[in-house]
């Protein structure tokens, strides 16, 4: 009999347990939900730098050591991207003319919960381009005005053409302080930084440079590298700039 | 004397219990009214929607609950550790202020409940009603597969096309894209049918369980393994008539079929085919013989 009564007392006391710690949870977790309407997905943090990426599209953004040819604002499958013809400024504009300019087509975060998702396939329909020669490449962005540490981005690099045009292509989600080509790697750091109350907006960097058909993508390598930094430097420093 | 103490500690018992239960409803009842808000109005995101068969996962599995509440009261109490472990890690996630892991602290809450205060053969019990609950659990999961569907995408473009070449229409095929004349029908992800695979799933799981099913492993695989068949048929139907509607600029009908009501009446007819595709299972396998070992060991051959 005893050993009941004791199995009896320790049940009990699991179910105090239980029920303190949901108690406890009910007063620190729900009461401001319920007193002030603070429910937890009221509370998720906010993209600072909505209103700048928003109107990306619009604004365009200057590159250092790049001049902007030309900008517009184009639909994609429903969504508004931004297209920059660029000009490296010490070729003359004479030779400029000759040669098919660089294109950056940039399709920044346009509400609190627009995630990145297929914009590369997006863009590949839309074009309707055929791939190949893919490969993921590392570009490491030493530490310049306002960035203290370098930046680690990772892109995918790949030969896209239709029947105008082929292109060496270098894409990637730009977010403060990094890069990647998946969605996913933004998804876990996004998740990340909520635990930290902040969010991680986002730009998708297409870099468009053209070839020669069916020419080899690595011959324009050094030109794609060093305008994907300056890219990214330029978006870090204007609306993808860490918000603390 | 006996009786005297037994009575409060009683008394008592039902009272934590109750008490138990209101706090978790006070937790989590806001919870579901916003769930159960987006899934009606469709309101809170695409991915909040795949799990909309909640709406009929929930009333399900408490009503499982409810009707084995004898079976739990005459389980032996014992406590699992991993039970407070569980409570711990829901208790975080609750209070994490991430809706994936907000949302995930329901299901983990309860399977802490059961080992704790049943142990595993707590957890046995309510496996299946838990599962219906984690299953119907809003996750961002979604949105991580999204990018692996490409070639579910690209096998229904594909079909689809075929089909309607076949009924005499100019339609090219680029991976995922359809183009018919100037116009072109993308199969996005959420267009490959991925959410009604995932509802035919759940109520194939719920139908498997309540025609008693699930013990046997082969009805379960036929079943499971027609069930996605119809859907992905279902779904590269449902895709040529909409490339064939936005091709042929019915507008009107593209929309009936791809937002408005044509879309639910799809879905209904999809769910509705489940059931005589059961009877024809169970017709085709057969239970043994009544005098054979009911052991569900036997059935293999």
């Amino acid at each position: 009999m005893n050993s009941i009564s004791k199995s009896l007392q320790r049940f009990q006391l699991a179910r105090i347990v239980a029920f303190l710690l949901l108690l406890v949870l009910l007063a620190i977790g729900a009461m401001p939900g319920y007193f002030q309407g603070k429910w937890p997905w009221k509370r998720e943090p906010k993209v600072q730098t909505l209103k700048e990426l928003r109107s990306l599209h619009k604004q365009g953004f200057e590159i250092t050591g790049w001049r902007i040819a030309n900008h517009e604002s184009v639909t994609l499958a429903k969504h508004k991207w931004l297209v920059q013809e660029l000009q490296p400024p010490s070729v003359s504009s004479s030779a400029a003319a000759d040669r098919p300019p660089i294109v950056m087509l940039a399709l920044a975060q346009q509400n609190q919960t627009h995630q990145p998702q297929v914009e590369w396939m997006d863009l590949k329909g839309s074009q309707q381009w055929k791939t190949d020669s893919l490969e993921r490449v590392q570009l490491t962005i030493p530490p310049a005005k306002g960035i203290s540490t370098s930046t680690q981005v990772t892109a995918q690099f790949l030969r896209a053409w239709n029947e105008r045009q082929t292109f060496a292509t270098l894409q990637w989600y730009a977010w403060p302080g990094g890069g990647d080509p998946s969605p996913d790697r933004w998804f876990w750091l996004d998740q990340a930084a909520q635990l930290q109350n902040r969010r991680l907006p986002w730009v998708a960097v297409s870099l468009l440079i053209p070839i020669e058909p069916l020419g080899e993508i690595k011959t324009v390598w050094p030109t794609a590298e060093s305008l994907a930094q300056k890219v990214q430097l330029s978006l870090m420093a204007g609306p993808l700039r860490s918000s603390s | 004397m006996q009786f005297s103490r037994k009575i409060p500690i009683a008394i008592e018992r039902y009272l934590l219990d109750f008490a138990i239960f209101a706090i978790l409803a006070a937790l989590y009842l806001p919870i579901g009214v916003y769930w159960v808000d987006g899934w009606l109005k469709k309101s809170i995101s695409l991915e909040h929607e795949y799990f909309s068969h909640g709406l009929i996962g929930f009333p399900f599995a408490a009503y499982l609950v409810w009707s084995q509440r004898d079976r739990w009261r005459k389980l032996p109490d014992q406590s699992s550790p991993l039970g407070a472990g569980l409570l711990v890690l829901g208790f975080l996630f609750y209070l994490s202020g991430l809706h994936n892991l907000l949302n995930l602290s329901l299901p983990i809450v309860l399977v802490g409940l059961c080992l704790w205060f049943k142990g595993l053969p707590g957890l046995k019990l309510q496996a299946f009603p838990l599962l219906l609950v984690f299953l119907a659990t809003p996750t961002s999961m979604p949105y991580l597969i999204a990018p692996y569907t490409l070639p579910l995408q690209s096998f229904i473009a594909t079909v689809a096309g075929f089909i309607l070449t076949q009924l005499g229409m100019d339609v090219r095929v680029e991976e995922i894209s359809l183009f018919v004349g100037d116009r072109i029908v993308e199969v996005a992800p959420h267009c490959a049918g991925l959410k009604m695979l995932f509802t035919t799933l759940y109520v194939s799981l719920m139908l498997l369980y309540w025609r008693d099913n699930l013990s046997s492993r082969k009805r379960t695989f036929v079943f499971l393994a027609l069930a996605v068949t119809t859907s992905v048929t279902a779904n590269i139907i449902r895709n040529t008539l909409l490339t064939f509607f936005h091709g042929t600029g019915r507008e009107f009908w593209f929309e009936w079929l791809h937002e408005g009501q044509g879309g639910d009446l799809y879905s209904a007819c999809m769910l509705g085919l489940l059931i005589p595709i059961m009877i024809g299972v169970e017709r085709l396998l057969p239970d043994r013989p009544a005098f054979a070992s009911p052991a569900e060991n036997t059935t293999d051959e």
